[in-house]
Order: C-alpha cells, then sequence, then structure tokens
C-alpha cells in the first residue's frame, strides 16, 4: 500500500522546472499498476515520488512494506565496484546473508563471470539482467518496473519471469513501460497522471485507449515515436 | 600523501630560507606538517563530500540510501584516509628525526577530526548549492584557497602584529588550526585561539549544512 498525502511537486525536467504533481491526495493498494499518462517524459520523476527515492516538495509518501528500486534503471550498477560487492551491499541493507543471493544472482545471469569484475567494465546486458536478477533476493512488497519487463525469448527471461511471478502474488506492481504487451499481461489496473494529479482506474484497457503507450524521449530521442516492436541491442526495451 | 608532502615541504622551505627553524617554540617541519596535512584533509572532505552529493546519485536509488548518507559516508572516508596519512608521515618523520611527537594525542586527533567534520559541513553547503547552481562547484576551489590564507595553515596568528591580527581571527578555522598546534606542542599555546568560537561556528556549520540539504533534497533526482 502507497498513501500520497498533499503530495506536490515542482521537480527538474530535461533542465527545466514542471508543476508535476499538485496536492495529490492518493491511497494505492495493494494491486498491480500500469503507470499511464500523455507525457512519458514525467514518468520518471512521477516513480521517483511514488518510490521514495526523492520527497515531494511539499506532503509526503508513505509505504507499507519495502518498496523496490526501480528496475530497469542500471543507476547502481556501475563504477568501480564488483557485482559481489554490490551484492553484499543490498544484502547489508536489506538484512541478507549474501551467499544465497551471489549463488541466486549467479544461477540466473547469462553471464554470471562478470560478477567478479567491475561494474563499469559490463555489458550493458548484463547491467539489465543484474538489475533485475538482484531484485528477486529481497522480498519486496511493491515492485517498480521502470521501461520494460524482460521480454526476449532467452534463459535469463524464462528464469527470471518464473520467479518473478511467484514473487508478485499477493504484492504491488507498479509498471511504467511503453509496451502495451506487457501492461496488459502483467497489470490490472491503470494509474493515470493527468492535469497534475494521479488517479486509479480499474478498466485498463479503456486507459489504454485512452492514453497510447509511447517512449519517452529520453529513451527515444525524439516525440512521438510509437513501440513498434524489439529493435537491435533493444533488448529489454530499456 | 604526495599533496601534504609537497606542501609541508613547500612551508618548510620557505621557513629555512628565511633562516627560521622554530616558529614560536614550533619546529618547523612539524609546524608545516599540521598545517599542510589537516588543511588538504580539510579541501579533501570539502570537495569529496560536495561532489559526492551533487555527482554520485546512482546510489540513491535504494531506497534506503540517501544523498546525505553517500555524501557524509565519502567525507568521513577521508576524514579516515587522512588520519591514516597522519600516522604515516608523523611516523616516518619522526624516525628520520624531523617530527618531533604529539604532547597530548587525543587533544591533536580530537582538532584533526573536527577539522575534517568542518570540511564535511562545508561540502554539505556547497553540494546543497550546487544541487540548484551546477556551476557553483567551480568556485568551491577559489573559496577553499582563500580560505587557506585566512585558516593559520602557512603562520600562525601570534606571528603579526596585533593590528593585523582581527583580520585572520574572523575565520574559525584559524581557531581549529592553533588549537590543534597548542595540543600537539608543548612549547605553544595559542592566546589568541578561542574553543568557544571554534566549537560555535562547527555547530553552526554543521546546523546549516543539515538545513541546506533539507531544502535541496526535493531536488536531488535519483540516475
Amino acid at each position: 500500500m502507497i498513501l500520497m498525502n498533499g503530495v506536490t511537486d515542482v521537480p527538474r525536467i530535461f533542465g527545466a522546472r514542471q508543476p508535476l504533481l499538485q496536492q495529490v491526495d492518493l491511497l494505492i493498494p495493494q494491486g498491480r499498476y500500469a503507470l499511464l499518462s500523455r507525457r512519458p517524459e514525467f514518468h520518471r520523476a512521477i516513480v521517483d515520488v511514488i518510490a521514495g527515492l526523492r520527497p515531494p516538495r511539499e506532503g509526503f509518501v508513505a509505504h507499507q512494506g519495502l518498496v523496490s528500486w526501480p528496475l530497469g534503471r542500471q543507476g547502481f550498477v556501475r563504477g568501480k565496484a564488483t557485482g559481489l560487492r554490490m551484492i553484499e551491499f543490498v544484502c547489508a541493507l536489506y538484512g541478507l546473508a549474501p551467499t544465497p543471493c551471489v549463488e541466486l544472482v549467479s544461477d540466473l545471469l547469462t553471464s554470471p563471470e562478470y560478477l567478479a569484475r567491475p561494474m563499469e567494465h559490463w555489458p550493458l546486458y548484463v547491467r539489465q539482467e543484474f538489475s533485475f536478477a538482484l531484485a528477486l533476493a529481497p522480498d519486496f512488497d511493491v515492485y517498480v518496473v521502470e521501461g520494460a519487463i524482460p521480454f526476449e525469448d532467452c534463459r535469463f527471461t524464462n528464469l527470471w519471469l518464473a520467479l518473478f511471478e511467484e514473487r508478485l502474488v499477493g504484492r504491488t506492481l507498479l509498471l511504467s513501460t511503453y509496451r502495451h504487451q506487457q501492461m496488459m499481461d502483467y497489470c490490472t489496473k491503470g494509474l493515470v497522471y493527468e492535469q497534475y494529479g494521479l488517479r486509479i482506474n480499474d478498466d485498463l484497457g479503456e486507459c489504454i485507449r485512452r492514453f497510447p503507450p509511447r517512449r519517452s524521449r529520453s529513451e527515444s530521442g525524439g516525440d512521438n515515436v510509437v513501440d513498434i516492436g524489439v529493435g537491435v541491442g533493444d533488448q529489454f526495451g530499456v | 600523501m604526495v599533496g601534504p608532502a609537497v606542501l609541508l615541504s613547500l612551508i618548510s622551505s620557505l621557513y629555512f630560507l628565511m633562516g627560521t627553524h622554530y616558529v614560536l617554540g614550533m619546529d618547523v617541519p612539524t609546524f608545516s606538517l599540521l598545517g599542510a596535512t589537516t588543511w588538504i584533509m580539510f579541501r579533501q572532505a570539502v570537495f569529496r563530500t560536495s561532489t559526492s552529493y551533487v555527482a554520485a546519485r546512482g546510489l540513491i536509488n535504494l531506497e534506503s540510501v540517501t544523498p546525505l548518507a553517500v555524501a557524509l559516508v565519502q567525507g568521513g572516508l577521508f576524514i579516515g584516509i587522512y588520519l591514516g596519512v597522519y600516522a604515516v608521515l608523523i611516523g616516518v618523520g619522526h624516525s628520520l628525526g624531523l617530527i618531533t611527537l604529539p604532547v597530548r594525542w587525543s587533544g591533536a586527533i580530537a582538532y584533526v577530526v573536527m577539522m575534517g567534520g568542518a570540511g564535511v559541513s562545508m561540502g554539505l553547503i556547497f553540494g546543497s548549492i550546487a544541487i540548484r547552481w551546477h556551476f557553483f562547484l567551480r568556485f568551491a576551489p577559489v573559496i577553499e584557497r582563500g580560505l587557506e590564507v585566512f585558516s593559520s595553515v602557512f603562520f600562525v596568528s601570534e606571528q603579526l602584529p596585533e593590528q593585523y591580527r582581527k583580520y585572520f581571527l574572523w575565520s574559525p578555522f584559524a581557531h581549529g588550526m592553533q588549537l590543534l598546534r597548542s595540543a600537539y606542542f608543548d612549547s605553544y599555546s595559542s592566546h589568541d585561539a578561542s574553543f568557544a568560537y571554534f566549537v560555535t561556528a562547527l555547530v553552526f556549520l554543521g546546523v546549516l549544512g543539515a538545513g541546506m540539504e533539507r531544502l535541496a533534497r526535493t531536488h536531488v533526482q535519483p540516475m
């Protein structure tokens, strides 16, 4: 459950200060939500606020239980630290034993040999897999996915999806993606961002018709790019 | 290690060129070591804390990691590193017969840590400003160099004529450095340095840093 109380936020998006939320009071009960709006450029900032990664200018956001990091973002998968050190760090943060987590991540990754190397030398697909695989270690109550859930037909995707769907039972999912099919597969409701506010709409199909998903400028490099499938190097659509 | 060694050699050589081997009863190499190492620790704490607050935003994607925690850890690490640098320089210098050992170890270490804490607070203030105005960190080295002149790195206020001391003693860091030397040397006790002024300034810097961080926090976006 996520509670937003009197949330007002004016973050800097694409270099300009933008009014994002105005006096939003919303209770998001347990469920599976697709974040939809006409401004996918704002989704990242909205996810930051909802996931509690950045406090809003006014009001507060309260969570019941643990919230995952935005899966698909590789923000912390960088730098000179090795993957093993990062797993130990995340385990220390969430009070987990590191050895089973290392085993879990190693089993999932396509190329587990990268774990012992500095993350700055990892190829993109290893970073993406690592971010998703590590998220299965802590027992999160709210899973936030930004970008796309892995979809390419490969060993990692099959293993990860099987475990993720198991984990998702009875938990909350917030999915911010431009992939229409994933919204239909994983979500049951729409979390609609409109006119500086958020609301829950139970009719996901109608929401998607009103707010057809498209890629953000930050992902596509241009406006109004429609999801037309998997491109070269677009392994996870992130 | 190299930075403090170079700066202390520079300060010492200037004194030696003038034929001075003792400054108010303090031997010049140790006097220079205290000024150089403490100041380089201070500036590293300022720069590393401010930069990590502004730039190390990857880790804050993890819910329990805050920008303040990242900055404080970075600043704390550098204070720890420079305590190690101090230990090496004093140890090696003493074994070569160049450096004298402190009279009051606890007092000297406490003042070094307090100077480091002041650097972390300054770094937090700089980082909070830089979140709103990215160009500000370009000024950080200029501000630091300016402060260095007024912070008893190269000389203590007692070396100056009475009428000029007030132009240097406004800086709380000058008080901190002179108190550090008072704790380190038996032969020197600073008459100008005020413990109350130094601690008050330290608390003020800490509160200002925490307050500015609170205001800047909503603008720190995870990478």
